[in-house]
């Protein structure tokens, strides 16, 4: 190692190149390995126990795990031996008008079951969670917990705020408790707060202006052809992942045979708890694999630039290689030699590479807040990180310098006593142009698929959507946020359309529930 | 003569190229004793040096028996070979071939390390190695900062530092000048005054001169013997 370390400084332009070249494609690695783990593997902050928590939905065959009824929840709630506690929520938080002291804020909330907390393990930093009963479909309680973030931004932290009602799209709920601080859901989508199912529903019926009407629970409690809900179970201590999924299998079985005409071709399934939702695993996946196929693309090449430049460093070593093997160095020894050399090299490239994804990082992080989604993909240098990062250093030392390495290993020993040991045939110029062509394929197939990329982006930006969007300008305008009843909403609606209409070079203007490109949104259109 | 230290029989190599046959030896006949000095002179391309190689197990005869150390040799694996050559033979090369990233200690170090030696005897016997050519004040030292004779002083020491059986050396002074080469040739022969068994190739009838013995080669064939009548 000593002996590699110095060589290496005997030559700093030639190493200084190596580890920069490793160096970029770790960071690369690095960054994306981290978007992975914060997607795929690490546990949402706040959850106790995360090792024992599992993500359940409903399956259909040839799909990945999806949504399930709120009835179909509840018969697995009840029947279900594997589970501590099993929690039902919506996986995706979506947006609310909440007002507090007067002043109304959009704020992300999602519905969830009376036990969610207990279920995630996420202790109250104030208040408490739900109570059993809040969240009954034939008495549901305007309750509201708020996220640790949530209670410091609107309250200043204020214990106080237990026991205050803020209107959610203009229904009183009354605050129960504040999460944990950092917890923000058990997924990657985040929430503001919380509320319990079925005052979720009654909200989102539209059920009226007074909180005694949050009492009509609508149909979708009741059916089993809804399908909207996902769960969290907390497995029992000792019980396996297998175990847990032949018995929710069986209860799916059961369940469809029970009620076939909702259930037909559906069952439940299970899977490690992970940050992206269930639905959303299997594109989310196939993104990150494209974008490690392309970072692993960039470190290939950066292996084969250092295997060629090992092997040429090979060619005007070829004395000394020669001279250990005359003194008695094995095959074995020499190899080890050469690959040390590039495991040194590789390991300064990780170190840098790992400087240099925490710059990456960084820049990430400070975009991810732009994006106009209630999402927290939280990218950190972790020790999964580094360890990927140092497992990268060693295929990367052994993709590199392996071949060169057993290549020097070869040297023809009577050259030991030749001075001209330079020229050494052909198979050595066959190896170095197998590595510069396999650079340049390598490099070709990279430029290729990032100008594809381009390609796909800019034509994505460009697509005709079959009418003109010249002169067209959006709106969007969600007065149930402010608490309208549907009667306000087209008395809003028809006065505003007729007073667009009338400002000079407007030809029309109309109003849409949901606009092409946004499928939830509710939108008010002028052109 | 004593126990053959060496004995090759009926040896030929042959070197083939795409379209050429090289008889580089023929029918070679040797047997070198424990603890004698042996030189082997001949002109430029008469296979010394192709001899040379085949005894420190450099290379392999096409035909003929190769017995070092009453051990057959030619059908060793490559891994043996590596060993035979770590332990049994020390070469001293004619362009010195020190490592130029080691120092002065590392390189006469090497082949103990290689033979996995625990460090404490490696140091003793560097130690002593060194000190024995007089190059101990210059162990920290790269072989940049040595003089050829030097330089080749420590290429002494790296191939006697492990006591091994034979000593090949290969035009030790065919890169010094006089006053330096005849500083080696001393030495090779104080070694061989403490039982060393060596093995010289010489062009320089001058150096073959020190030697016990000479071997002439002459087309790949030995053509003569003679053995030195006094000791210089």
């Amino acid at each position: 190692m000593k002996y590699a370390v110095r060589t290496l400084l005997n030559s700093p332009a030639f190493s200084l190149v190596a580890i920069v070249s490793i160096a970029i494609g770790i960071a690369g690695n690095a960054v994306i390995f981290s978007a992975a783990d914060a997607l795929f593997l690490r546990a949402r902050p706040g959850i106790s126990d995360p090792g024992r928590l599992v993500d359940v939905g409903g399956t259909r065959i040839g799909r990945a795990l999806d949504t399930m009824s709120y009835p179909n929840f509840v018969d697995l709630r009840d029947r279900s031996r594997v589970f501590d506690g099993i929690a039902a929520y919506r996986p995706v938080a979506e947006v609310f008008g909440l007002t507090i002291n007067g002043s109304a804020q959009p704020a992300y909330g999602t519905a969830v079951s009376g036990n969610y907390f207990q279920v995630a393990g996420v202790p109250m930093t104030a208040g408490r969670a739900f109570a059993a009963g809040e969240d009954r479909i034939e008495s549901p309680s305007a309750v509201i917990v708020l996220s640790y973030q949530l209670w410091d931004r609107r309250f200043g932290a204020d214990p106080r705020a237990i026991g205050r009602v803020v209107r959610l799209n203009g229904r009183p709920f009354t605050i129960v408790g504040v999460a944990a601080s950092g917890f923000a859901g058990t997924n990657v989508s985040i929430a503001d707060f919380w509320i319990p199912i079925p005052s979720y529903t009654a909200l989102m019926a539209n059920a009226g202006a007074t909180g005694d009407e949050l009492r009509g629970a609508s149909e979708v409690l009741n059916s089993r052809a809804s399908v909207w809900l996902v769960a969290n179970g907390r497995l029992k201590q000792g019980v396996t992942l297998a175990q847990a999924k032949d018995d929710v299998a069986r209860l799916g079985r059961d369940l469809e045979r029970e009620y076939p005409e909702d259930n037909r071709g559906r069952g439940i399934g299970i899977e490690r708890s992970r940050p992206v939702p269930p639905a959303g695993r299997t594109p989310a996946a196939l993104f990150v694999a494209l974008l490690f196929a392309l970072v692993f693309l960039i470190l290939l090449i950066a292996c084969t630039n250092i295997g060629g430049m090992l092997l040429a460093r090979g060619m005007a070593r070829a004395k000394d290689v020669s001279l250990r093997m005359a003194l008695g160095a094995s095959r074995e020894q020499i190899v080890r030699l050469l690959l040390t050399e590039s495991l040194v090299l590789s390991t300064a490239g990780a170190l840098l590479g790992i400087g240099l994804s925490l710059l990456l990082i960084r820049l990430m992080s400070a975009m991810i807040p732009a994006l106009p989604l209630p999402v927290s993909v939280e990218l950190r240098l972790d020790w999964r990180v580094v360890t990927f990062s140092g497992a990268l250093a060693i295929v990367t030392a052994l993709l590199s310098g392996l071949w060169p390495a057993l290549d020097a290993s070869k040297h023809d020993l009577v050259s030991t006593f030749r001075t001209d040991v330079a020229a050494r045939g052909p198979r050595r110029l066959r190896l170095r142009h197998a590595f510069v062509v396999a650079q340049m394929a390598l490099s070709v197939l990279l430029v290729v698929t990032a100008l594809l990329l381009g390609r796909s982006l800019h034509q994505a930006g460009v697509i005709d959507p079959g009418f003109s969007m010249d002169s067209v300008e959006a709106m969007r305008l969600d007065l149930q946020l402010g608490g309208y009843s549907d009667r306000a909403v087209r008395t809003f609606h028809a006065d505003l359309l007729s007073r667009i209409a009338q400002i000079p070079g407007v030809q029309s203007a109309r109003r849409g529930k949901r606009s092409t490109f946004d499928p939830q949104s509710f939108r008010t259109g002028a052109s | 003569m004593n126990q053959p230290l060496i004995k090759l029989e009926g040896v030929r190599k042959v070197f083939y190229t795409d379209e050429v046959e090289t008889h580089a030896l023929d029918n070679i006949n040797i047997e070198i004793a424990k603890g004698e000095y042996v030189s082997i002179a001949g002109p430029s391309g008469c296979g010394k040096s192709t001899l040379l190689s085949i005894l420190g197990l450099l290379d392999t005869p096409t035909d003929g028996k190769y017995v070092l150390n009453d051990r057959p040799a030619t059908q060793l694996s490559l891994s043996e070979r590596a060993r035979v050559r770590n332990r049994e033979v020390g070469f001293i090369f004619q362009s010195f071939n020190l490592i130029g990233d080691l120092t002065v200690y590392e390189n006469v170090e090497l082949p103990l390390t290689y033979r996995g030696m625990r460090s404490a005897e490696r140091k003793q016997r560097v130690t002593a190695a060194l000190e024995r050519v007089g190059m101990a004040h210059r162990a920290k030292h790269l072989p940049s900062q040595l003089s050829g004779g030097q330089q080749q002083r420590v290429a002494v020491a790296r191939a006697v530092c492990g006591e091994p059986s034979i000593l090949l050396a290969d035009e030790p002074t065919g890169n010094l000048d006089s006053k330096n080469g005849e500083a080696v040739m001393d030495l090779l022969k104080e070694l061989h005054s403490s039982g060393a068994t060596i093995c010289m190739v010489t062009h320089d009838a001058r150096y073959a001169s020190h030697a016990e013995r000479t071997i002439h080669l002459f087309d790949g064939r030995v053509v003569e013997e003679s053995v030195a009548t006094s000791s210089h």
